[in-house]
């Protein structure tokens, strides 16, 4: 087993408030790390640390061994790693299947020219786009919605969609940022699929999730934070039995 | 499952033809002949209108080189002058005082005013909204200022006189028919190069900055690069616009490039409606036709295209062009 990302002593402040202390994790490649803790626990700060979005205070990022601490977000996709947001961020004016294909937009080559002069080459891209991104609509069954714009969209219909721009850039790492918020248990079970499904075929996943079912049916391991801390990091069954954890989540005092 | 295993081949892979075969796919193609027909046949139809089309046809392509900034990337531009006047003082200087051939003078112009774009957009492009507008329209101050000033090179506030008519060997565009058709064909050329760009990766990536920069990146797209690239095709643009009026009326003065025209080339676009190719068509005809209305009407030119710039952006953000088009698109639907 090799280490995918490695995240050594990330500390970040905001004014008075000190939002992660000293948070260390490690990913395996091919396995599915939760994030979990209460809101405002550091969870997305953390997420946004590695993706380059903030910087921390101390502390180190590092992706199959190259460090990303101070990465342009720009370089992440083509290293290999790719994010959802919490609230989806999707290109309100383009359509569903649009806003899909922009997921693989990093593996393209035709630019303002070659798109302006409509070469055969940027056709070509641009037809294996709407391949890859009808297929990742139709995995997550959502082709009826490919040519609606996502303006036009539920909010859990959108966060799939982002689920879908991951799946049709294909990275080895992605972050999702509270995939199930908003679903419906139909939903959610369907997310947990393909989640399952995503894992299976190869990709390695960080996923913040607030759904303790989902979480304990899709992870190998689980980390837990509360107010910035790291107060857990094991696997799934061993997390749940923690008092520290139970404690953090029902706000009681260990026995 | 296999379509989403990881690995960049599947896209360099040689897909699925896209399928454009459906069954309204002449009636898809008969529109566009029957455009140009008309377009080609517009000297015979209707020969009083030749200079107001061949104006309106040069402002048409500097505001579709605009839209690819403005409306796709999102940026405002005030400052399109500076490249207009490059283009037309540089291509007339070049041809007028050392014999450059005109085509030859106009594509220099055209990769000096990308060099300079690129400059610049390196400079302005980290700039935000009113920061970057303010920024491009002081170009436009300076632009106006240096075409008075500098009158050994530009004529000062008399203009540059004399610039010969566009033309290729010996063939040269006189009359206005020729210059109708000169026009018609780079406005062609223009208008599929830039729809080409709207509706490709291009398009999206640039619709992907103009709403949110992050998020856009995150998906691998560089922002600075790309408004770049789009403040370099919108430079062109302008440039060749430019260097297509002063080959035209044979002659360029500080007027053609002040900034109230900056400004107009905004209105056009805003008023007309961006991310389209008739949109600007509409606006450009619009604020072009509003002085042909009368002297007393001329006068008051930019005041009204003030209040409908206001009207339209307040009441029809996608402009005039875009309201039309929700209105039919919500007909159909029903
Ligand atoms: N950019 C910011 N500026 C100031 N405070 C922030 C910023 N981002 C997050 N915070 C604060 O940091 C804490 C952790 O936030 P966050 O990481 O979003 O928590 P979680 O995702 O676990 O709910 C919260 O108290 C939040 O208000
Ligand atoms: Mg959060």
């Amino acid at each position: 087993m090799t280490l995918l990302l490695e995240v050594a002593g990330i500390s970040r402040r905001f004014g008075g408030l000190q939002a992660l202390t000293d948070v260390s994790f490690s990913v395996e490649e091919r396995s599915v790390q939760a994030i979990i803790g209460p809101n405002g626990a550091g969870k997305t700060t953390l997420l946004d640390i590695i993706t380059g979005f903030t910087r921390p205070d101390r502390g180190d990022v590092t992706f199959e061994g190259h460090p990303i601490t101070h990465a342009d977000p720009f370089r992440l996709p083509s290293m290999g790693l790719m994010r959802t947001f919490q609230s989806a961020r999707l290109v309100p004016r383009l359509t569903a299947r649009e806003n899909i294909m922009l997921g693989g937009h990093y593996l393209t080559r035709a630019g303002f020219w070659s798109t302006g002069l409509r070469l055969p080459s940027a056709r070509r891209e641009e037809a294996a786009l709407r391949v890859r991104a009808d297929a990742a609509l139709r995995f997550l069954e959502l082709s009826r919605f490919a040519d609606i714009p996502a303006s036009d969209l539920p909010a859990g219909t959108q966060r799939l969609i982002e689920v879908g721009r991951v799946l049709a850039g294909s990275p080895r790492l992605t972050l999702l940022d509270e995939p199930a918020a908003g679903l419906d248990d139909t939903e959610t079970r369907e997310l947990a699929d393909v989640l399952r499904a995503v894992k299976s075929s190869g990709i390695t996943m960080v996923i913040i999730e607030h759904n303790m079912g989902l979480v304990m049916s899709v992870s190998d391991r689980v980390l837990v934070l509360d107010a910035g801390n790291r107060i857990a990091e094991d696997v799934p069954e061993a997390v749940q039995k923690d008092p520290k954890v139970i404690s953090a989540y029902l706000g009681e005092v260990p026995a | 499952m296999t379509q989403l295993a990881p690995g960049a081949d599947a896209v360099k892979s040689t897909a699925a033809p896209a399928q454009r075969q459906g069954p309204s796919s002449w009636r898809r193609a008969l529109l566009p002949v029957v455009v140009v027909a008309l377009l080609v046949a517009v000297p015979y139809l209707t020969p009083g209108y030749l200079s107001f089309l061949i104006v309106m046809g040069i402002f048409f392509f500097i505001v579709l080189g605009l839209d690819v900034f403005l409306g796709q990337a999102g940026q405002v531009s005030l400052g399109q002058t500076l490249f207009i006047a490059l283009g037309a003082y540089g291509a007339g200087i070049l041809s007028l005082r050392y014999s450059v051939p005109t085509v030859l003078a106009m594509a220099v112009m055209a990769v000096v005013s990308a060099a300079l774009a690129y400059l610049l957009g390196r400079l302005f492009l980290r700039l935000r909204g009113y920061y970057l507008s303010l920024a491009t329209l002081g170009l436009a101050v300076i632009t106006v200022s240096l075409a008075n000033g500098l009158g050994d090179i530009t004529g000062g506030p008399s203009g540059l006189v004399g610039i010969p008519n566009i033309g290729v060997g010996s063939f040269v565009a006189v009359s206005d028919t020729a210059n109708y058709y000169v026009v018609l064909v780079v406005c062609l050329l223009g208008s599929l190069f830039v729809s080409g760009l709207l509706r490709s990766q291009t398009g999206r990536a640039l619709a992907a900055i103009s709403s949110d920069q992050q998020a856009a990146a995150m998906l691998g797209i560089n922002p600075a690069r790309y408004k770049t690239a789009a403040f370099m095709v919108a430079a062109v643009f302008a440039s060749v616009g430019g260097s297509l009026y002063g080959f035209y009326s044979r002659f360029v003065s500080p007027d053609m490039v002040g900034v109230l025209v900056a400004l107009n080339l905004v209105v056009m676009l805003a008023l007309g409606g961006s991310r389209t190719i008739v949109g600007p068509l509409l606006g450009v005809f619009l604020l072009q036709i509003l002085p042909q209305a009368g002297q007393s009407v001329a006068a008051y030119e930019p005041l009204l295209a003030g209040v409908v710039l206001v009207i339209v952006i307040t009441y029809l953000p996608q402009g005039l062009w875009g309201g039309v088009r929700t209105l039919v698109q919500g007909r159909f639907r029903r």
